[in-house]
């Protein structure tokens, strides 16, 4: 061989090397873009067609399945080539299992591997085969390829490309995965809010469509309660009368927590903060309340304190939290019981209003959801004590239009402790109010 | 994970050299899964066999004898050493089978890879690779037996179990028996990547030729292990001038040339693999008194043929060379080299003469320390640039990842 042909020769041999680098270069892209796509497509697509697609241009195969296990040892086919087989079972024993728990395997014989025993007919046998595993759904699975009969194997090549790809084509599965739960959460979070927006525009309109029949009701129960046009014949008719006033008003009053927190929730509840005298509103707040105190022979105390910052806020809605707070007190606390309502200092200028009974107490399991609407402690005491469960949410949803805070301190058996923080007034009006 | 250690001793006394090697195991705390073993063929085959199954209860192992000595990562031992290459791996497959070669290698192959592949629970699996260890003569009918099963797609490495003179004392041995002219055959599905490499350390050196007759032998029509013509002349004749007379008398006599064509082998081209044109190494050991020269691999009727150059300095160079390049081709690279098997062709060892603990040295640099195990073989058997072939003069390695 002279120096030409040599030289020749090395050139060929540097084109042919060329080439094959190219090929498991394009192989190589081939998969990774098609992992890529899997990151872009959209979700409602099967992604196993993309991976099956890609998988074909690099190990060209006849028929491709995917596996996952549903239970352990127990795959359950969720895509294929052939159509029939999605769904089909496979039971996994020492070859499938070993697959399943990380290994790469090419076949050049399946007769001799006993899972293969188990497969019906449809699935074909005796070709070669490639057996990649996958994680889906984070669970683990496989995919099979297989060759058409007679033709070459697949070989170390394959193998080590199938290894690659095996680990990247998991995170992609995880991460298109991930991105379709997110889309079904992002869109059942939207149909719920879109539902709670539509049960609180219900909610008000019906309410305020209620409050009309039930203004008749109230008045004229009440004009033949006082016989404003003459006696009404029987005592017990009056009597009747006046119960039926008493049951409206207490329907109204119903009615009107139900309007506010679905106007609350609706966002279309306002509040109009003002400087106000904490004692003026304390004591015409409580003033109802008290008669019921007194009738179940409690003491309820209230007290605003000499270093409470001035309060602002919005004065019907704080009559409605001190109402709400103390009903409930009152409600819950057994005859002869004490009751404080106290104003006081709380941080950064923030007044802090504190109600406190020596009631049953409530379990800590129950103290979270007592703040959401229609939930009370149990329904042992929704016979007892009546009521919506609506004060405290009313309490929660009010405060919050504040830009304040309530929260409960309970211990069974002690008592309740319900607060409610109000931030101070802004600098300019709490320096005029002081 | 997989691990790998490497135990060896030297002595005349088979019994004693044993338990030194035991001793060795116990102290590692080692309890391998698989195990390649080599030893001088003055030892007792069947004595290692016993040792080995008792002493590593878990283990399915191969191996067989070694020419001259083994290589390991602690030194060049002399010919009378054992040596025993122990892979840990509780995750990995290892399946081994051994038979007497017989009248058809290839079919004697076929079936033992079946067993082997029985054997590791792997039946119709395409292993990571496949270990041979045979007797001298019939390699490459070994390897069609192996493709046949496997194809081409999985590389086989392996070597021909060598004595220390010819005389035919090669043995082979695996957990089942040892053998004299058999084949022990072991397939590896390790929890680690393996990669291998194959190479011959020599150079065309210009003289070329066709072959146009072999002395067909029981392996096949069209090729031989005699060389009786090349370019239509007595082929001692033409390697005697390609060589500058190197044979001497033995040209026209005939004679054991083993020593004298060591430096300068056939090399026939290996074709086209993957763009990379190859030389497998072909040594001639005799000169026939017609001419002939019989070679240690069988050469194809219209091959050409080369007559090939090498010096020391670079085949002493080689082996350390082909290690790290099986090292280098781990996947993880060849930080995640646990440990190596070296095949290298005693032909080769003895061109390299009182150079060959600078081998030792530069095949432990060359695998940064880690364990390794090195036969001295009549043959070699390597995966070269996608296909399996079989050579003389060769060096093989193979490199397990952890």
């Amino acid at each position: 061989m002279n120096g030409q042909e040599a030289l020749r020769d090395a050139l060929d041999r540097c084109r042919r090397e060329n080439d094959a680098l190219r090929t498991e270069v394009t192989h190589a892209r081939t998969l990774l873009d098609a992992l890529a796509s899997l990151l872009l497509i959209d979700t409602r697509e099967d992604p196993f067609f993309h991976v099956f697609e890609s998988l074909h241009a690099v190990f060209g195969f006849e028929h491709a399945a995917a596996y996952t296990e549903q239970d352990p040892a127990n795959l359950v086919c969720v895509a294929a080539s052939l159509k029939d087989n999605v769904g089909s079972r496979w039971n996994a024993k020492t070859f499938l299992n070993r697959v399943l728990g990380g290994r790469v395997s090419a076949t050049f014989d399946t007769k001799s591997i006993e899972e293969y025993q188990d497969l019906s007919q449809s699935v074909p046998r005796d070709r070669p085969a490639l057996f990649i595993p996958l994680r889906v759904a984070g669970k683990r699975g496989l995919l099979a390829l297989i060759k058409p009969a007679g033709a070459p194997g697949f070989d170390r090549k394959d193998v080590e490309l199938a290894k690659r790809f095996s680990l990247l084509a998991s995170h992609a599965m995880a991460a298109c995965d991930n991105r379709r739960r997110l889309e079904e959460n992002e869109v059942r979070a939207e149909a719920a809010e879109e539902s709670n927006r539509a049960k609180s525009e219900f909610l008000a309109s019906m309410s305020h469509e209620l409050r009309t029949p039930l203004n008749a009701i109230l008045g004229f129960s009440e004009i033949i309660a006082q016989e404003c046009f003459g006696p009404v014949g029987s005592q017990r008719y009056k009597e009747y009368a006046g119960d039926i006033h008493a049951s409206g008003a207490h329907l109204l009053s119903l009615i009107n927590d139900v309007l506010d927190v679905g106007k609350i929730e609706a966002g279309k509840m306002e509040v109009a903060p003002a400087m106000l005298d904490a004692g003026s509103v304390f004591g015409s707040a409580l003033k109802l309340i008290g008669t019921r105190a007194r009738e179940k022979n409690q003491e309820l105390t209230v007290c605003v304190q000499p270093d409470a910052p001035p309060l602002y806020a919005d004065e019907r809605a704080l009559k409605q939290i001190l109402v709400n707070l103390v009903s409930n007190a009152v409600k819950y606390t057994p005859p002869g019981g004490t009751i404080t309502v106290s104003g006081r200092a709380g941080p950064d200028g923030a007044f802090l209003i504190v109600c406190t009974d020596n009631g049953p107490g409530i379990p800590p399991d129950k103290l979270a959801r007592l703040f959401k609407p229609f939930s009370q402690v149990d329904n042992r005491f929704n016979r007892s004590e009546g009521g919506t469960g609506l004060g405290l949410s009313l309490v929660r949803g009010l405060t919050e239009l504040h830009g304040g805070r309530a929260w409960l301190e309970s211990e069974v058996g002690r008592g309740s402790s319900a607060y409610v923080l109000l931030p101070g007034a802004p600098t300019d009006l709490s320096q005029r109010a002081g | 994970m997989l691990s790998i250690h490497t135990f060896a001793a030297a002595g005349a006394d088979t019994d004693a050299v044993l338990e030194d090697i035991g001793r060795q195991i116990a102290e590692s705390g080692a309890a391998p899964h698989f195990v390649i073993n080599f030893f001088g063929c003055d030892h007792d085959a069947e004595k290692i066999r016993v040792f080995l199954g008792n002493r590593c209860p878990n283990a399915v192992f191969i191996g067989g004898t070694s020419n001259t000595g083994l290589m390991t990562d602690r030194a060049l031992w002399e010919k009378d050493a054992i040596g025993v290459f122990a892979v840990e791996d509780a995750d990995g497959q290892y399946g081994v089978a051994i038979d007497s070669i017989g009248d058809d290698p290839a079919a004697t192959a076929e079936k033992a890879l079946r067993v082997a592949l029985e054997n590791a629970t792997c039946p119709g699996e395409l292993p990571s690779m496949v270990f041979v260890y045979q007797a001298p003569g019939g390699e490459e009918e070994v390897l069609d037996g192996i493709r046949k099963v496997v194809g081409e797609g999985c590389p086989i490495l392996g070597g021909s179990a060598a004595d220390n003179d010819t005389s035919g004392r090669w043995r082979q041995i695996s957990n089942a028996a040892t053998t004299k002219n058999g084949l022990a055959i072991a397939v590896l599905f390790p929890s680690g990547e393996v990669s291998t490499a194959f190479q011959g350390g020599f150079e065309p050196a210009g003289p070329n030729g066709i072959v146009t007759r072999v002395v067909p032998d029981r392996f096949g029509k069209n090729r031989g292990h005699e060389v009786a013509e090349i370019d239509g002349r007595p082929a001692a004749l033409v390697y005697d001038e390609w060589s500058n007379n190197m044979l001497g008398e033995k040209a026209a006599t005939g004679g054991n040339v083993f020593e004298e064509t060591s430096a300068h082998p056939f090399g026939v081209e290996a074709g086209d693999i993957d763009g990379v044109t190859n030389f497998i190494l072909v040594h001639p050991v005799k000169a026939t008194p017609e001419g002939g020269m019989i070679t240690f691999a069988a050469i194809e009727q219209g091959a050409r043929i080369h007559i090939m150059r090498g010096n020391r300095k670079r085949l002493a160079q080689r082996a350390g060379n082909v290690a790290a390049g099986a090292a280098e081709r781990l996947p993880a690279g060849a930080k995640s080299l646990a440990g190596a098997l070296l095949v290298f062709c005693a032909g080769c060892k003895r061109a390299i003469g009182d150079r060959m603990p600078e081998v030792a040295r530069d095949v432990t640099a060359n695998l940064g320390n880690r364990p390794f195990l090195c036969c001295f073989t009549f043959g070699e058997q390597g995966h070269i640039s996608g296909k399996n072939a079989h050579g003389n003069l060769m060096i093989a390695a193979a490199a397990f990842g952890t």
